[in-house]
């Protein structure tokens, strides 16, 4: 009889498959960082002093900042020299076209990895598996931003979107479009010196996502942005910057994948959000950056700043399935300013071989009956280390705040670790704040019950975790949720050979 | 053609010694009663002959419609058509009890190269049985056996049983824990599920379920092997006279 | 039953301490400065700790030296030479701390002399420590199977204490250790507690705390063998406008070892908390069972309460689990005595001793309760 523990299951290695590279001509900058590079980022896009300006300060700020070091992750320091800031492929140096324009090769490559940019495709960019896709395709569709290295190449149903009042496009576009909103939220939620890698962000980033949606609207469809990263020796700056007036609530999706290449890139992201008075914005990211190879080699690190803010009555959602990236450092926070403003973090991260990930969340209660939940939960195999860091602070005027958390670790084999650092201050004492952490482990006798009903092991874990995790995938949309699963399980299938 | 046959098997848990010696014969169509004392061994062969990690044979032959199951996984025998009724039926949090039938149903559909099982063909059945079973249907949407009572767990495993309609099943305690009415209903699943085609191996303390179900046949297991075996009134024989005159 | 020997003496500070004084020093200097220890100092205005010298930091802090002389040494038999001996080499033992508790090995190394107290095997010993002033640092070992009952008390009228102790339990020795930290309103008091388990050695702390402007206490227990065994309750009351900070670490080193924490904590206005419990579990630990729960409750509408309960895990095979609330009675409770005619503030204050007693344990318990208690009402009065 063979004894089929997890553990003897936690050995080979799946493929990526979002992996490959496009062969693109690409105009790629020497590799370097040096005010002049920020000067000609600032100049091939065309922007106002301002701007120009607001980079060069973030440039002098970062320059004088440490690189955060409490974070649970070891990495050999980061060569800012030696990355590249700017890559964009020659076929779209002019800015994004209609899509009848774009490259047909950068169609082909967002085909592959299955976001198709023709507009009556556009839902089957996030929705793989045909019976979602069909119960999907009736209702609405999903307008998608795709971001190439330092690019915006495409956005989809710019139109349809307009005539709601809504407007979505890359960030790099409504600088001159609507410079009005960018000049006064940008930086409002993240400032330009919030940290290391939000500053580094501010100086060089290229592009990303601009969406603003009118008071009272509701947006007819879901908005997404799908990154890719593919130029070698590049690093993506994506700046998103989501601003959702008085009343009117959407829905964004993010999605990012890169080629499978041996060396480390960087992914310094910055995400804000403002939720206006009674606004309410869901942000949901499925984040598969190549991971590395077994052995660590190669993979992304990903060093995201994203936050959001809340005022009076607006509620702000972070989902986020992390299985990707060989180093993760993201806390999706949410300030809560306004009076009865709620914040919500539900996350998945799942480290496999020698992934490191520590993340988690920020809730900064500021406003009266604020209100937060977290719920994390993390998955641990190979030899992988996986941390939840969360911030819960009340502010001496949020009387009445109420945070939920609860972080659940689960590990697979005896090589990896699960760790839990929440930090819990309170200068409220009528707020009620409760905190639970459990860790556990995929148990022989679960993997025997199912074995016993026929279920092989692969998918007796995969079914297990994917159980540990319901309560985050129900918060996603169900166009992401099949999604998320399905991932899960391309990602466990390395775990479980 | 025999449907179970086990042959002298000396089997180990934690590196002791368990069963030691044992031989059964299960046909189509035949309910076996195992019973016997605590500690003699009567679960260890339920747990032996599903495969479950940790049990190991040391010697003897098990052959399961003519192959042998001991190089098996325990998958692999679930899907020959053996079935095991817990007798502590793990919680799996999260899993609902209708997506743990689906992937027990899909996995069988696919062994046996046949298409995939209509969904709402098994929700449909699902429901009925749990009815059936007294059980309240909205319970397939929870976690498998989260938050379930002992007679609730016990129920759901005859439920699965009865979907999956194995060639064996083998019920390890089924009627422990469980109050007169409940053992009733379980008793009438497992009637319901016997046919000339298939094999039932109950495993149990007291002579009390086999009030419900008729065996064929009683063997009395003892210190790791079958020292007496007979029909029906050689259990009513032990519900009077105990074990110990057996055993010395 | 073997006759215990107990030994308390002024015997010179260890070998492997005065061997390498240089080193050792610049060791330490090299510890103070790690990152573990800038956060541990996170929550402490070290202005406050020090208020006459504005500018310390916290490396100036380890490097206080206890005034000689003040330590109270009860010397009662001379160790024999195997005694001795034997201690030396157990003192071994608390040198690999140097990077977690450096500034309580700079005291170590810095003492004049250190009360060693050694219980020989299967022996048992009643030791009850008063604390007035800066303490000899305390070393503590006890032989396999042996037993012992740690009792200690602050002295209310203790402005200033720096203390160490170090328990070392051998092979299947227990200990019931009761901590009754009721120093008076100007009491400062920064208090450092090392215990070590081998194999089947069974640890009881009630840690009860009250009364003081500030109190730093660090908690450092090594589960190193099977089958050990820790159990830590506390129950602290702050009174307004004093300061608590507690740091635990509860190293889990060994496989199918346990540990089980539960702190309640009553934030008194304008008080401060900060409780930092951490369970880590080393790699190849399976079987370790580890629990930690820590309530806080606040009765004023200012105080500031910090909880960061940590789980660091590296073994799959255990069950672990930690809670941390903050918050005020329950609506309902206080509802529930209203219904039965009690006024609020008597409510109140049967709440809060409620909330303490089900923390308050051990020998000393029934004098904690009375303090706690007489506290708790005090700090209710309407002010």
């Amino acid at each position: 009889m063979k004894d089929n523990t997890v553990q003897d299951l936690v050995d080979t290695n799946s493929e990526y498959q979002a992996g490959f590279v496009t062969n693109v001509e690409s105009e790629t900058i020497e590799p370097g960082l040096d005010e002049s590079v920020i000067r000609f980022i600032s100049e091939k896009k065309n922007e106002p002093e301002w701007l120009t300006q607001w980079r060069l300060k973030a440039f002098e700020d970062w320059q004088s900042m440490p690189t955060p070091e409490w974070a649970h992750v070891q990495f050999p320091p980061v060569d800012f020299q030696a990355i590249s800031y700017y890559s964009a492929p020659k076929s779209q140096t002019d800015g994004p076209k209609s899509l009848s324009e774009v490259d047909p090769e950068l169609l082909r490559t967002y085909e592959k990895l299955g976001i198709p940019l023709h507009e009556q495709e556009a839902l089957a960019g996030v929705v793989k598996d045909p019976d979602a896709l069909s119960a999907l395709q009736s209702n609405k569709n999903v307008a998608v931003d795709a971001v190439f290295d330092s690019v915006s190449i495409a956005t989809t149903f710019k139109e349809k979107l307009a005539e709601a009042g809504v407007i979505f496009c890359p960030i790099s576009e409504a600088v001159h479009s609507h410079p009005d909103l960018v000049q006064k939220y940008l930086g409002s939620v993240v400032p330009r010196r919030d940290n290391f890698y939000a500053a580094l962000n501010s100086a060089v980033f290229s592009d990303g996502s601009f969406v603003y949606i009118p008071p009272g609207v509701r947006c007819p469809m879901e908005l997404s942005t799908y990154f890719r990263i593919n130029e070698r020796n590049t690093g993506q700056f994506e700046r998103t910057l989501i601003v959702a007036d008085a009343g009117s609530h959407v829905s964004y999706l993010e999605g990012c994948t890169a080629p499978m290449r041996d060396e480390n890139q960087l992914h310094a992201a910055v995400v804000e959000l403002v939720a206006l008075e009674d606004a309410e914005i869901k942000y949901s990211t499925v984040q598969n950056w190549y991971p590395g190879d077994e052995n660590g080699k190669g993979g992304i690190y990903n060093f995201v700043t994203k936050r959001g803010m809340c005022r009076d009555r607006a509620k702000i959602s972070w989902t986020q399935v992390e299985t990707g990236s060989a180093i993760t450092w993201k806390y999706p926070s949410v300030v809560l300013r306004g009076e009865d403003s709620i914040g919500e973090f539900y996350s998945v991260a799942l480290t496999n071989n020698v992934q490191q990930a520590d993340t988690g969340t920020k809730m900064i209660h500021m406003g009266r009956n604020s209100r937060s939940t977290i719920v994390s939960k993390g998955i641990s195999t190979g030899r992988s280390q996986n941390s939840y860091r969360g911030l819960v602070r009340v502010s001496p005027n949020a009387s009445g705040a109420r945070n939920f958390t609860q972080c659940d670790s689960l590990l697979i084999g005896d090589t990896c670790g699960a760790h839990t650092f929440p930090y819990i201050e309170s200068s409220r004492p009528d707020a009620i704040i409760e905190h639970e952490a459990t860790t556990s482990k995929v148990s022989d006798d679960q993997m025997f019950a199912c074995q016993q009903r026929g279920i092989d092991p692969e998918k007796a874990v995969s079914m297990i975790v994917n159980g540990f995790c319901k309560e985050v995938f129900r918060e996603l949309p169900m166009e992401f949720a099949v999604e998320a699963g399905k991932l899960l399980e391309v990602s466990l299938e390395g775990a479980v050979g | 053609m025999t449907l179970l046959a086990v042959k002298d098997l000396h089997a180990q848990v934690d590196e002791q010694s368990i069963l030691q010696g044992l031989s059964l014969t299960v046909n189509p169509g035949e309910v076996h009663a195992i019973m016997g004392p605590n500690g003699s061994g009567k679960s260890t062969l339920a747990n032996v002959l599903s495969g479950r990690p940790g049990y190991s044979v040391t010697s003897g032959t098990i052959e399961f419609n003519g192959t042998d199951l001991c190089e098996m996984e325990a998958h692999e025998r679930a899907l020959a058509g053996i079935f095991l009724a817990f007798q502590y039926p793990v919680e799996i949090p999260g899993v609902s009890n209708m997506e743990f039938l689906k992937a027990s149903l899909e996995a069988k559909a696919k062994h046996a190269d046949q298409p995939q099982p209509n969904t709402a063909k098994v929700i449909k059945q699902a429901r009925e049985l749990a009815k059936s079973l007294d059980l309240n249907p909205e319970f397939l949407k929870r976690g498998v056996n989260e938050g379930f009572s002992g007679g609730e767990k016990k129920r759901n495993e005859i439920l699965q049983m009865l979907m999956l309609d194995p060639a064996l099943a083998l019920l390890d305690e089924t009627d422990s824990g469980l109050d007169i009415d409940a053992l009733q209903v379980v008793a009438q699943g497992v009637n319901e599920f016997r046919n000339s085609n298939n094999g039932v191996v109950l495993v149990t303390h007291y002579q009390r379920l086999l009030d419900y179900i008729q065996p064929d046949y009683v063997h009395v297991l003892a210190d790791g092997k079958i020292v007496r075996s007979g029909d029906k009134s050689l259990a009513l024989e032990l519900e009077d006279k105990g074990y110990a005159w057996l055993t010395q | 039953m073997v006759d215990p020997i107990v030994l308390a003496d002024s015997a010179r500070v260890p070998n492997w301490l005065t061997k390498t004084p240089g080193d050792l020093q610049s060791s330490i200097a090299a510890a103070s400065v790690t990152r573990i220890q800038a956060e541990r100092w996170k929550y402490l205005s070290l202005a406050k700790a020090w208020p006459s010298q504005n500018t310390l930091s916290p490396s100036d802090l380890i490097f206080v030296p206890p005034p000689s002389g003040t330590a109270a040494s009860t010397s009662t038999h001379r160790p024999n030479e195997t005694a001795l001996e034997a201690l030396d080499s157990d003192v071994d033992i608390l040198s690999p701390r140097l990077a977690n508790a450096p500034d309580a090995i700079a005291r170590l190394c810095n003492a004049d002399f250190i009360n060693k107290t050694y219980v020989q095997p299967g022996g048992h010993a009643t030791v009850s420590l008063l604390r007035q002033a800066h303490q000899a640092p305390t070393i503590i070992i006890l032989g396999e199977g042996s037993t012992l009952e740690l009792n200690e008390t602050v002295s209310p009228e203790v402005t200033h204490l720096q203390d160490d102790v170090w328990l070392i339990l051998r092979k299947g020795a227990k200990v019931v250790h009761s901590r009754s930290n009721f120093g008076g309103s100007n009491s400062h008091l920064y208090r450092f507690l090392s215990v070590t388990l081998e194999a089947k050695a069974s640890y009881q702390l009630h840690n009860h705390s009250c009364g003081c402007e500030l109190h730093r206490q660090d908690i450092h227990i090594d589960l190193s063998g099977s089958g050990a065994h820790v159990d830590i309750q506390g129950a602290n009351l702050v009174p307004a406008a004093s300061h608590l900070d507690q740091h635990i670490v509860m190293t889990h080193a060994h496989a199918d070892s346990q540990s089980n924490q539960r702190v309640h904590t009553i934030a008194g206005a304008g008080s401060k908390v900060t409780f930092n419990g951490r369970i880590l579990i080393k790699k190849g630990c399976p079987g370790v069972e580890a629990h930690l729960n820590n309530r806080n409750l606040s009765l004023s509408d200012v105080a500031t309460i910090n909880t960061k309960p940590e789980l660091e895990i590296y073994t799959d095979d255990v069950a672990c689990s930690h809670g941390a609330t903050i918050g005020k009675l329950d609506e309902s409770h206080l509802f529930y005595f209203a219904s039965r005619g009690v006024d609020e503030l008597t409510a109140k204050r049967l709440l809060a001793q409620g909330f303490l007693a089900t923390c308050v344990s051990g020998p000393m318990a029934q004098q904690a309760q009375v303090v706690l208690s007489d506290l708790a009402a005090a700090e209710n009065q309407p002010s």
